[in-house]
C-alpha cells in the first residue's frame, strides 16, 4: 500500500513537474537572465549635501571625463560629477563659483577616488536635474513627451 | 730568345690591363674610376589606386662610399616615400597621392644626384560619382551644436552624375524647437565622390512652407561619406549644426510593394524626454499587423522590461520605401517612420514628440532558430551605451558551445578601460577583459544572454534577436559576411544596442578600408562630440589615409565647430598574439591648435573585410576619446 502510495505520489509529482514544464518552459525558453549588473547609482543611497561651490569645470585632467563641480561642505570638499551635457550648449546650467548649493546624489568610489554622482542641484534660484533616479545623465532642456510614448515617459528632466 | 719574347709580351699585357682600368683606385696612379650607376631592381607596380602603396628597390653600382639612394617623385603633389633614403638594394614604400595621374618615381644615387633611374606609375581613382546611382535609404544619429540629440532616416535618389534628384526625410530631436518631429520633408541636392572614394553630399530639405530651417544648417544638410561599395556608404553629417554617424544603402524598389512582411528582428536606441532608452525584439508582420508574444525587451532610463508582448501596425511603403510603424509594448506605444532598404532590411526613427530613437530591423528568413544559430566564433559590438558616469563602448569576440559563451572584450566606460580608472599610465594596449556567460535562443530567434565581464559589473544582461543567416546586417546588399543577431543591453545601470556577427577570419585581407568613427564624448580639453569618415590603406602592419572629422567643442562660448577635412591619419596595427582576431592600433592624428596626438584603439576582425573597434584612451593629456569605429573593406 505504501509502495502504491509512493508510486502514486511519484506519478503525481512527475505529472505536476510535467505540467509545470509545459506551462513554464515556453516562456522561459529564451531567458537565461539571472545575473544583473550592479548599478553604480542606487537611489536608496542618495544623500543631500550642502555647501559652497569652489570650482566648476567642464574638464578636469586626472578626473573621470565630464563636468565637475567641487563643493566645500562641512565634511570636506566633494567632487561632484556632472557628465558631458549640463555645462555645454544653449541649455547649460548656471552654477557659479561661490554659490551656495544643495546637491542630491550618490557617493561612488571609482578607482579608489570618491566621486559624488550629482542628481540634482538646488541653487535657491534654480533647481537642476542632472541625472534620472536611475543615475542616467539627462540632456538638459530636452523636449518632453506629450503622451506616454514608447516606451515610457521618464521622470526627471528640467 | 723565347724567354725574352715572353717577358716582353707579359709587359705589354700588363701595361694594357693597367691602361684599361676596370679595377679600383690603386693609389699608385695609372688606374681609372669605375662608372657610378643606378638601376631600379624591383620596379614599383605600374598602376596603383589612389592612396595605395607599392614598393621599389634601387641598386647602386660602383659606389665606393655606399651612400645609398634618395627617392623623389613628380609632378607634385605626388605622394610620399617611406623612407626617402635607402641603402642600395633596400626597399622603400611609395604611397600614391589622393589624386589620379601619371607619376615619375626617381631613384638618385646619394653619392651623385645626377645619376638616376626612374619608373613611371599610373595612379587610378577608385570611385567616382557614377558609383552611386539609384535610390538609397539612409539613417544617422548624433548631436547638434547645443548638445541636443537627434536622429534622421530617409531616402535619396542619386543620378550617377552628382545630382540628388529626389528624396524624403524624417528627423526628430530633443531640442525644444521640435514640438513635433519633421516628417516627410522632400530632398534635393548634389553629391561628389572623390577619386579616393570619399565625398560629400548636400541635401536641401523642404516642407510645405519651403526650406525647412530645423533641418541641417537652415535647411541644408552636408554629409561626408566614404564609399564601401556601390551599394553601401558610411556617412556623417558634416556641417556646423549637427554631427552624427550612420550609413546609406541601395534600395530595392521592387520590395516596396510587398512592404514589411515576414519575421523580423528589431533594435532601437536613443532618448525619451532627454533620458536614454533602448528597445529590441522579434516580431511578425503580416498584412499590416505586427505581433510578438513575449519577444520584446526594453530598458528606458534604467527600467528593464524583459520578454514583453509586442503589437502594432505597419503601413504600406511609398515610392521612397517609406512607411509608418506603430508599436505597443507593456509600457507604452510609439510611432516610427521606416525606410525599406530591401525586403529584409529597414531603417527607422521614432517621430513622437520627445522620442528620439533610431534603429534597424532585419528579416529573419524562413527558418527557425536555436542556440546553434550563433556561430561557433563571433564578434560583438556595442558601440554606444549609456551609464551613470557617461558613454560606454564595448567590442569583443567569443566562441560558443551549446549554451555557453567564452571570449574577450575591450570596453571603455567614460574613460575607464579594462576596469581601470582614468590614468595616464595605463599600458597600451590594455589587457582584454574576460567574457563568460550563458545564452539561449528560441525558435523565434528571440534570445538572451547573461554574461560576466572581468573588471566591471556594468555589462550583464542582453537580449539577442537572431537575423537571417543569409543577410549581412551591416551591408544588407552584400552577400559576404552574413548572419548574426541584433543585441540590446538591458541592465539597470547600463543600456545600449549593438550586434553580433560570425567571425570567419581573424585578419583583414583587404587593403583599402573605409572607416566610420563616432565618439560620443571626446576630451580634447573640454567635452566634445565627434564623428568622422575616412579611408585608409593597410599594408605590412601600418595604415595611412585621410578622414573628414566634424568636431563640436560644446564647452566653448559660442560652441567651437571644427569641420576638419582630409585630415591625415596614420598608425600601426599589431596582432594580439594570444587572441587571434584582436588587434591594437596606435593612431597619430593632428589636433586642434597644432601638433599631433596619439589615439589608441582595439579592433576585432570578423572577416577579411569587416572589423569593429573601441577606443582605449584613458584620461591622457591631449586626447581622450570614448568612441567606437567600424572598418569595412572597400570593393
Amino acid at each position: 500500500m505504501e509502495k502504491s502510495m509512493n508510486k502514486l505520489s511519484g506519478f503525481l509529482w512527475c505529472l505536476g513537474l510535467g505540467a509545470f514544464l509545459l506551462v513554464c518552459l515556453p516562456a522561459q525558453a529564451a531567458s537565461v537572465a539571472n545575473r544583473v549588473a550592479t548599478p553604480l547609482y542606487d537611489v536608496s543611497k542618495e544623500v543631500t549635501l550642502e555647501g559652497n561651490v569652489s570650482t566648476v569645470k567642464a574638464f578636469m585632467p586626472g578626473h573621470i571625463p565630464g563636468g565637475h563641480m567641487l563643493v566645500l561642505t562641512s565634511k570636506g570638499t566633494i567632487d561632484g560629477h556632472l557628465g558631458p551635457y549640463v555645462l555645454n550648449g544653449k541649455n547649460r546650467i548656471s552654477v557659479t563659483v561661490g554659490a551656495h548649493v544643495k546637491i542630491v546624489g550618490v557617493m561612488a568610489t571609482i578607482r579608489g577616488n570618491q566621486v559624488f554622482l550629482v542628481r540634482t542641484i538646488d541653487t535657491g534660484a534654480n533647481k537642476y536635474t542632472i541625472r534620472s533616479e536611475h543615475g542616467f545623465l539627462l540632456i538638459p532642456g530636452a523636449v518632453q513627451p506629450t503622451k506616454s510614448i514608447n516606451f515610457v515617459s521618464p521622470k526627471g528632466g528640467r | 730568345m723565347d724567354r725574352k719574347i715572353s717577358l716582353a709580351l707579359a709587359a705589354v699585357v700588363l701595361t694594357l690591363l693597367s691602361a684599361c682600368g676596370g679595377g679600383s683606385h690603386s693609389g699608385g696612379g695609372g688606374g681609372t674610376t669605375p662608372t657610378l650607376s643606378i638601376a631600379i631592381t624591383t620596379a614599383p607596380s605600374s598602376t596603383v589606386e589612389i592612396n595605395n602603396s607599392t614598393m621599389a628597390v634601387a641598386t647602386v653600382s660602383n659606389d665606393s662610399t655606399n651612400a645609398g639612394v634618395d627617392w623623389t617623385c613628380s609632378p607634385s603633389p605626388c605622394g610620399s616615400f617611406s623612407p626617402t633614403h635607402t641603402a642600395s638594394g633596400a626597399t622603400t614604400i611609395w604611397t600614391a597621392p589622393s589624386s589620379a595621374g601619371t607619376f615619375t618615381l626617381t631613384a638618385a644615387s646619394t653619392a651623385s644626384s645626377s645619376v638616376t633611374a626612374t619608373a613611371s606609375v599610373t595612379v587610378n581613382s577608385v570611385a567616382s560619382n557614377s558609383n552611386l546611382t539609384g535610390q538609397y535609404a539612409f539613417y544617422f544619429s548624433g548631436f547638434d551644436f547645443s548638445g541636443d540629440a537627434y536622429a534622421a532616416v530617409g531616402s535619396v535618389t542619386l543620378d550617377g552624375n552628382g545630382n540628388v534628384t529626389s528624396g524624403e526625410e524624417d528627423l526628430n530631436s530633443t531640442d525644444v524647437d521640435f514640438t513635433s518631429a519633421i516628417e516627410g520633408d522632400t530632398l534635393s541636392g548634389t553629391y561628389a565622390v572623390n577619386g579616393d572614394s570619399q565625398g560629400t553630399m548636400t541635401l536641401n530639405a523642404s516642407n510645405s512652407n519651403g526650406s525647412d530651417p530645423l533641418v541641417g544648417n537652415n535647411g541644408v544638410q552636408t554629409l561626408s561619406f566614404v564609399v564601401v561599395n556601390s551599394n553601401h556608404i558610411l556617412l556623417t553629417e558634416f556641417d556646423s549644426v549637427y554631427t552624427s554617424s550612420g550609413s546609406m544603402d541601395l534600395q530595392t524598389a521592387s520590395a516596396f510593394n510587398a512592404g514589411v512582411s515576414g519575421n523580423f528582428a528589431i533594435s532601437a536606441s536613443g532618448f525619451i524626454g532627454g533620458a536614454p532608452g533602448v528597445f529590441g525584439g522579434v516580431y511578425t508582420a503580416n498584412a499590416g499587423t505586427i505581433t510578438g508574444t513575449g519577444t520584446a525587451d526594453e530598458d528606458i532610463n534604467g527600467t528593464p522590461t524583459i520578454a514583453g508582448n509586442l503589437s502594432g501596425t505597419v503601413s504600406a511603403a511609398d515610392a521612397n520605401g517609406r512607411g509608418t510603424f506603430t508599436l505597443t509594448t507593456p509600457s507604452g506605444s510609439g510611432t516610427f517612420t521606416y525606410y525599406l532598404v530591401g525586403p529584409e532590411a529597414l531603417y527607422l526613427t521614432e517621430v513622437d514628440t520627445g522620442g528620439v530613437m533610431v534603429g534597424q530591423s532585419y528579416g529573419q528568413g524562413s527558418g527557425t532558430f536555436s542556440n546553434s544559430s550563433l556561430a561557433s566564433a563571433n564578434v560583438l559590438d556595442e558601440p554606444a551605451s549609456f551609464t551613470a558616469i557617461g558613454a560606454a563602448n564595448v567590442a569583443g569576440q567569443f566562441t560558443t558551445s551549446s549554451s555557453t559563451l567564452t571570449g574577450v572584450v575591450d570596453y571603455n566606460v567614460n574613460g575607464l578601460v579594462d576596469g581601470v580608472s582614468p590614468t595616464p599610465s595605463i599600458t597600451q594596449p590594455p589587457t582584454p577583459a574576460t567574457l563568460t556567460g550563458t545564452y539561449t535562443i528560441a525558435s523565434s530567434g528571440y534570445g538572451s544572454a547573461s554574461v560576466t565581464v572581468g573588471g566591471t559589473t556594468d555589462f550583464a544582461t542582453y537580449g539577442i534577436y537572431a537575423t537571417d543567416p543569409a543577410l549581412n546586417i551591416n551591408d544588407p546588399n552584400n552577400t559576404t559576411g552574413p548572419g548574426g543577431a541584433l543585441i540590446v543591453e538591458l541592465d539597470p545601470g547600463t543600456l545600449g544596442t549593438g550586434f553580433i556577427v560570425p567571425q570567419t577570419a581573424t585578419a583583414l585581407s583587404t587593403v583599402n578600408e573605409a572607416d566610420g568613427f563616432s565618439a560620443i564624448v571626446e576630451i580634447l580639453s573640454p567635452d566634445e562630440f565627434l564623428n568622422s569618415t575616412g579611408q585608409y590603406v593597410y599594408s605590412s602592419g601600418s595604415f595611412r589615409g585621410t578622414a573628414n572629422i566634424n568636431d563640436f567643442n560644446l564647452a566653448a562660448t559660442p560652441p567651437a565647430i571644427t569641420e576638419n577635412t582630409a585630415v591625415t591619419i596614420s598608425g600601426v596595427i599589431t596582432a594580439d598574439s594570444t587572441n587571434a582576431g584582436r588587434f591594437s592600433e596606435v593612431l597619430t592624428l593632428p589636433v586642434i591648435g597644432g601638433g599631433n596626438a596619439t589615439n589608441y584603439r582595439v579592433e576585432y576582425v570578423a572577416n577579411g573585410g569587416f572589423a569593429v573597434g573601441v577606443d582605449t584612451d584613458t584620461n591622457e593629456p591631449g586626447l581622450t576619446e570614448i568612441g567606437s569605429d567600424i572598418i569595412e573593406g572597400q570593393q
